[in-house]
């Protein structure tokens, strides 16, 4: 297991992880984006996105705003 | 009276965002309503054909903000997410990307803080972001203060939307500096301008579209009414309104009295008075 964060909670997940599963384990609801370490990730690279220990992953929805 | 006719049928009085074309010179924000109903019923009412919106960090366990994103989709409008809350080039652009993924759109509101205080936007960040974000193909509408020469770094990076403000965001103070908006406003003749914060009443948005301005954008005005449908509809009589009066051609403003009243041969009129 690797130790991560997802919207700056801590979440383990299985090494080799790729950032789709981790969504799918964080129970992500679409549509989303996401947002790894900080830097914008596009969806198309969620597949073949590995996780690493101390990866920090956020992942944004709508909100209302002005 | 003159005879003159004059052709009251303005065709295509629209107000153009990169190229589309919008009968209403409203756009209005979708946060601090009392209740999602009040919400979509405000907007509505309000005629607006574009409708802002942000990104948050997504609650799954809060239905990851699902009920919101359909309602928003409901209203069939035009998007303009926000970038709301960043305080960095960095953070912005990366929140304009994710925005475009998420919600399908090139327009982004550019907002980046300066200043706590009064949320006064950073204007060197602000152009630095902007030329990322036009070189990947955003088209930006930057909200900026009224500084006419960071409104020119902005135009000739190639905005074609300007937002200034009018007073800080959430104030309802109003055009604090009317003649700076004006400034911009000439100055700018083929670029569209909209005052983007501080409009607390409909006198303030008739005031701004008597000047010229094409357009104003205004959430708390509306949101925080204690009847946000009847203040959305007082915004988009008064935005037609001063836009008429723009249109018609203002009278000059003049110090001495002129009476309108014709004053020769009235009963008491006397020659030498």
């Amino acid at each position: 297991m690797i130790h991560i964060e997802i919207n700056t909670t801590p979440f383990q997940i299985a090494k080799q992880s790729t950032v789709e599963l981790a969504l799918t384990e964080f129970n992500a609801k679409p549509p989303y984006a996401v947002l790894l370490n900080e830097q914008f990730l596009p969806n198309s690279l969620y597949p073949n996105t590995y996780l690493t220990e101390g990866d920090k992953l956020e992942v944004i929805s709508a909100i209302q705003g002005g | 009276m003159s005879d003159a006719v004059f052709d009251n049928s303005v065709c295509d009085d629209s107000v153009t965002i990169y190229g589309t074309k919008l009968q209403s010179r409203l756009l209005i924000g979708s946060a601090l309503y009392p209740s999602p109903k009040v919400m979509k019923e405000a907007i509505q009412a309000s005629g607006a054909q574009v409708v802002t919106l942000s990104l948050s960090r997504q609650n799954p366990q809060a239905n990851g903000g699902q009920d919101f994103w359909a309602l928003i989709q409901s209203l069939g409008l035009h998007l303009l997410p926000n970038t709301a809350g960043c305080h960095t080039v960095n953070e912005a652009v990366n929140m304009a990307k994710m925005s475009r993924e998420l919600f399908q759109t090139d327009w982004i509101k550019l907002e980046l803080v300066g200043d706590d205080y009064n949320l006064q936007p950073d204007p060197i960040a602000l152009v630095k972001a902007t030329e990322i974000l036009i070189k990947e193909g955003f088209k930006v509408l930057p909200y900026c203060t009224d500084d006419l020469v960071i409104a020119r770094h902005l135009v000739d990076l190639g905005c074609e939307v300007l937002m200034p403000w009018g007073s800080p965001i959430g104030t309802g103070k109003g055009i604090l500096n009317p003649y700076a908006l004006q400034s911009i406003r000439d100055r700018f003749p083929d670029t569209t301008i909209i005052v983007d914060s501080g409009i607390g009443k409909p006198s303030h948005a008739t005031q701004a579209l008597e000047m010229g301005v094409d357009a104003i954008l205004l959430n708390t005005a509306v949101a925080h009414a204690n009847n946000p449908v009847l203040m959305a509809q007082a915004f988009a009589k008064s935005i037609e309104a001063g836009r008429d009066a723009y249109l018609s051609g203002l009278m000059t403003e003049r110090s001495t009295a002129s009476p309108s009243t014709p004053t020769i041969d009235s009963p008491f009129w006397h020659q030498n008075a």
